[in-house]
């Protein structure tokens, strides 16, 4: 089954992970989401992950309908009043996605490493375990990643990696 | 032949406030005065002309929102910017 237009409820993470699914896919549906409110964030979750079209649940069903109509053309739908408030938050996002890149980018492999293990949650034993290094040179890599990436705490580290769009959750 | 230069950073002019109220997106001046009509597209550039956006960061977020190749957008902005800016709604 190839629908022309699949429409997709909120809440996330289900949505957001069965647009993402069906854009990846072969199919040539175009998805559009039913927000649950007219929140910049869902929108943006919806747009990143590839979704064609926004209406808030609020929405009258002809616009509703008027969305799945412009979709099914081939137009991508977002709600005129909303578009300033998206495009807003995606530039946010992409500086602070280039920002964290850029800080990454001054990271050594092996630095790089000690911070994957990081956002594993791996403390600094298990890190040395699989790095063949010794804890001591486990902690002063993560002195020096703290340092290069401007941040305070292996916390703030992990956040900033998983900000940038080089984060892919896969094991190393 | 080269593409005309993107604006840096456009900026809304002080006092000039966006109508939606109508229905319409409706730009107005300090005074009152109805600037111009605008369709959603140029409203949402206008909203986003706070003299730190650059255009090419307008370009790039269009283009995720609508798929449209980047020229094209990159073309539409430069347009709808300049209609902005001689509708006197904002400075480039």
């Amino acid at each position: 089954m190839d629908p022309d237009v699949t429409v997709l409820g909120f809440p996330r993470p289900v949505t957001v992970d069965t647009c993402s699914e069906l854009k990846a896919s072969n199919l040539k549906t175009r998805v559009l989401v039913l927000g649950t409110s007219d929140r910049p964030d869902e929108l943006v979750a919806a747009v990143e992950a590839g979704a064609d079209g926004y209406v808030s649940s609020e929405s009258a069903l002809t616009d509703v309908v008027s969305a799945i109509r412009r979709l099914a053309i081939g137009e991508a739908w977002i709600p005129p009043s909303m578009l300033g408030a998206l495009l807003g938050n995606l530039i946010r996002r992409r500086r602070t996605e280039n920002a964290a890149a850029e800080k990454l980018g001054r990271l050594s492999r092996r630095e790089r490493d000690v911070l994957a293990a990081l956002t594993e949650g791996l403390e600094a034993q298990a890190i040395a375990d699989r790095l063949f290094v010794s804890p001591h040179t486990v902690r002063t890599h993560v002195q020096r990643v703290l340092q290069k990436l401007e941040v305070h705490s292996r916390l703030e580290a992990v956040a900033l990696m998983l900000d940038s769009d080089q984060f892919d959750g896969k094991d190393p | 032949m080269t593409a005309p230069a993107m604006p840096e950073t456009p900026l809304r002019k002080p006092g000039v406030w966006l109508d939606r109220s109508t229905g319409e997106c409706v730009l107005h001046g300090a005074d009152g005065r109805r600037l111009c009509v605008v369709n959603s597209t140029a409203a949402a550039l206008w909203e986003l002309c706070d003299g730190d956006t650059t255009a090419d960061e307008m370009v790039d977020a269009i283009h995720l929102v609508s798929s449209i190749d980047v020229p094209t957008v990159r073309s539409d902005v430069l347009r709808a910017l300049g209609e902005l800016e001689r509708a006197g709604t904002i400075i480039l």
